[in-house]
C-alpha cells in the first residue's frame, strides 16, 4: 500500500523528500504525470488518527509546501500502488493543474470567532426546560422563550460574521465561512491569503479584535491550503 | 480581544504543543483541516467517522484536563468558551 500527502506542482527536489520522513519514518517518493506530482510513501498498514500520525501527516506538508504549490490530501488517504495513483493524476489532471494554479503564492490562515466570557450568548440553562416546567403551559412557555433566544443569537452570530468577513475578506483571495458551528463559536473561517499579504491581514484581525470586546479572535496559521482543493473523480469501492 | 497563533508543525518540537490552551485550540484548527478538508484521492479513506470522533472526544478530555490545571494553579484563567471543541 502507499500512503499520499499531497499534490504538488512537479515533483519536489530530492533534498526536500529525503529531509521529510513519513508515516513511520518510510521515506518520501514522488511520482509525476506531466506538470503534476504527489509525494507518497509505503506504508504496511493503514495510519491511525493519532496524535503521532497526524503531526507526521502535517510535518510533511508543510516542509513540502515551503516554496512550491502544494494541495494537501486529507488524513487517511490509502492507495494500492503507484499505478494506482498514476491513475489518479491522469484522469484529474486538469482539475488538479488548476487547483494548483489557484492557490500558488498563497497560504490558508484560519480565524476562530468566540463568544468572550462577559458577552457569551451561551447559557447551558437553555437547553433544556427546568424540572418544573416539564407539563403544559409552563413547558410550551419555557420552549418558546428558548426559540427567540435561539433565533437571536443565530441572527446576532450572523451579523457578526458578516460583519468581520467584510473587514477581513478584501485581504484574501478566497474565504470560508461557517457561522455558529457551534454554541460557543460565532464564526469559523479559513482564507486563502496571498503570502505578502498575511500581515496585513493579521493586523486586520487584530483591529477586529479590539474593535469586537464581546468576542475572542483566534488567528491561526500559516496554513496549507487545505479548505481550497478542488473535488476530484474518484473511483469508490 | 485577539490572539494570534502562529503554526509549524514542520520544526516545533511536540512538546510545546502539550499543554498550552492556545496549543490545543490550534490542534484542534489543524483536526478540522486534516481530518475533514483535503484532497480526496482515494474512495478509501481509511478513517471510520467514530474512530474521528474518538480524536476529538480525547483532545476535549485534554482541554478540560488543561483548563482544570489551570484553575488548580490559580493562574490566568481563559473562559470555557475558549476551550472547547468546535
Amino acid at each position: 500500500m502507499i500512503y499520499a500527502y499531497a499534490i504538488t506542482a512537479g515533483a519536489p527536489p530530492a533534498d526536500v523528500l529525503d529531509g521529510a520522513p513519513g508515516l513511520a519514518d518510510a521515506p518520501l517518493a514522488a511520482r509525476t504525470v506531466e506538470d503534476v506530482g504527489a509525494v507518497y510513501s509505503r506504508i504496511e498498514r493503514g495510519p491511525s488518527p493519532t496524535r503521532e500520525d497526524i503531526l507526521r501527516h502535517e510535518q510533511v506538508i508543510e516542509t513540502l509546501m515551503r516554496g512550491r504549490p502544494l494541495l494537501p490530501a486529507r488524513f487517511g488517504t490509502v492507495l494500492r500502488d503507484e499505478a494506482a495513483l498514476d491513475h489518479l493524476l491522469t484522469i484529474n489532471h486538469k482539475g488538479l493543474a488548476a487547483g494548483l494554479d489557484r492557490i500558488r503564492g498563497c497560504v490558508e490562515l484560519g480565524v476562530r470567532v468566540m463568544w468572550d466570557a462577559a458577552g457569551t450568548e451561551v447559557d447551558e440553562a437553555d437547553h433544556e426546560p427546568s424540572p418544573g416546567a416539564t407539563t403544559g403551559t409552563a413547558y410550551l412557555i419555557v420552549r418558546a422563550a428558548q426559540e427567540r433566544r435561539r433565533r437571536s443569537t443565530e441572527a446576532r452570530a450572523g451579523e457578526l460574521a458578516a460583519n468581520l468577513n467584510r473587514l477581513l475578506r478584501p485581504c484574501a483571495k478566497d474565504g470560508v465561512v461557517r457561522v455558529l458551528p457551534s454554541p460557543q463559536v460565532v464564526m469559523a473561517a479559513a482564507y486563502l491569503v496571498p503570502q505578502d499579504r498575511t500581515g496585513e491581514f493579521r493586523n486586520r484581525v487584530t483591529e477586529a479584535g479590539a474593535a469586537f470586546e464581546t468576542l475572542k479572535l483566534l488567528c491561526s496559521g500559516p496554513w496549507p491550503p487545505y479548505h481550497f482543493v478542488p473535488e476530484l473523480e474518484v473511483p469508490r469501492g | 480581544m485577539s490572539s494570534d497563533v502562529r503554526t509549524n508543525f514542520a520544526t516545533d518540537d511536540e512538546a510545546q504543543h502539550a499543554l498550552s490552551p492556545e496549543h490545543e485550540l490550534t490542534m484542534l484548527e489543524l483536526l478540522d483541516r486534516v481530518l475533514d478538508k483535503g484532497v480526496v484521492l482515494s474512495g478509501d479513506i481509511t478513517l471510520s467517522v467514530a474512530d474521528v470522533d474518538l480524536v476529538y472526544v480525547g483532545l476535549r478530555v485534554l482541554l478540560s484536563s488543561v483548563e482544570a490545571a489551570r484553575r488548580r494553579r490559580g493562574g490566568d484563567e481563559l473562559p470555557p468558551s475558549q476551550v472547547v471543541a468546535p
